[in-house]
């Protein structure tokens, strides 16, 4: 210790369970993804992120009894989502614009693209030259927040029509 | 309450505590420079206050996996945490200087030296700032600034890059939700 640095320090030197304990000051999707694509050593420090979880959260229908705003349907239930506002930016760039693009995640994993302000989800049409994969990697990303939406489904109506988002935060 | 409570606070002092601020303990680093440190200073650090109990100090406490500039700044972290009437709120801003200046290697020395002179608080600062600077960096940022070379087999590099990739909805026209 101390001597070995001289010549670059050795940071993959560094004990494991320092490296899990400063892995575990990453607090964000992105960044435990990152920390986790380092090497080897440091990818064993960190358990994957947690996400927000894949199996819906089914909320009974009495969150606000008090304010019946929507019709009741039987078996209709609360779905809670997950939203996340990231800052995409070209990478080795020092040009100071970037997008900010608000995601959930549909239940297959893929990403909704919403409109950051309204919510409206932004259709992308086939027809347009948008890869079918973004790879992060070529990006800078970072997350910006996080946000949270109760989504009324109503099993008995068709897929498309059944959600309605009830309140935001 | 107030009536049994007889030594009012200030002249409720432990004469080991006392003692232990006047007593002084000489750190010695790998490269033989040596440090006075108050007693009191001294066993901030866990492994410090076991030597000295165990009494093999003898005057003098060798520290054989500590360099001497890594030791001085050690030192001045446990000096201010020590000091009589520092508030919590001067000590935090004291931590927030104190870590924020350094350069990654210095960062990687006194995170090694407080982890092997088990100073739980500046562990902790120094942990956490460390990873403070991975933060929404790019992997090859933080490879180059922390001169770590991938080891990935190009098997896990093409899983990996799954994991970095945004499959976006409705785009394949099997996509059903």
């Amino acid at each position: 210790m101390g001597v070995s640095r001289r010549i670059g320090t050795a940071w993959s030197d560094l004990p494991q369970e320092i490296v899990e304990k400063i892995a575990n000051c990453l607090d964000t999707e992105t960044d435990v993804l990152r920390f986790r694509a380092i090497c080897s050593s440091w990818r064993s420090a960190r358990t994957p992120f947690k996400r927000f979880p894949p199996t819906p959260l089914r909320l009974p229908f009495q969150v606000n009894p008090g304010r019946p705003l929507i019709p009741r349907h039987k078996d209709a239930y609360f779905r809670l989502i997950e939203r996340t506002v990231y800052r995409v930016q070209l990478p080795e760039t020092t040009e100071p614009r970037f997008w900010l693009v608000k995601t959930e995640r549909s239940r297959d994993g893929k990403l909704r693209i919403l409109n950051p302000v309204n919510d409206h989800r932004i259709k992308i049409q086939p027809q347009t030259q948008l890869p079918k994969l973004l790879n992060t990697l070529d990006f800078r990303v970072s997350e910006v927040c996080k946000g949270y939406a109760l989504r009324y489904v109503n099993p008995a109506k068709s897929k498309r029509n059944n959600e309605y988002v009830y309140a935001y935060a | 309450m107030a009536r049994k409570n007889r030594n009012p606070v200030g002249k409720n002092v432990d004469p080991e505590a006392q003692k232990k601020k006047t007593r002084t303990l000489t750190l010695k680093s790998s490269d033989g420079q040596e440090f006075s440190i108050s007693e009191s200073a001294a066993v901030l650090s866990i492994a410090i206050e076991n030597m000295v109990e165990d009494d093999c100090a003898g005057g003098v406490i060798p520290l054989p996996l500590v360099d001497g500039g890594t030791l001085a700044r050690v030192i001045t972290y446990l000096n201010k945490h020590a000091e009589d009437g520092a508030s919590d709120e001067e000590k935090r801003k004291f931590d927030e200087e104190f870590v924020s200046g350094m350069e990654m290697g210095v960062l990687f020395d006194v995170v090694l030296a407080a982890n092997y002179l088990d100073i739980r608080g500046l562990l902790r600062e120094v942990r956490r700032r460390i990873a403070d600077r991975m933060k929404n960096k790019s992997v090859e940022w933080v490879r180059k600034t922390f001169h770590i070379e991938s080891d990935f087999t190009p098997e896990e590099e093409e899983q990996m890059k799954k994991e970095f990739a945004w499959a976006w909805e409705g785009v394949d026209s099997d996509v059903d939700d």
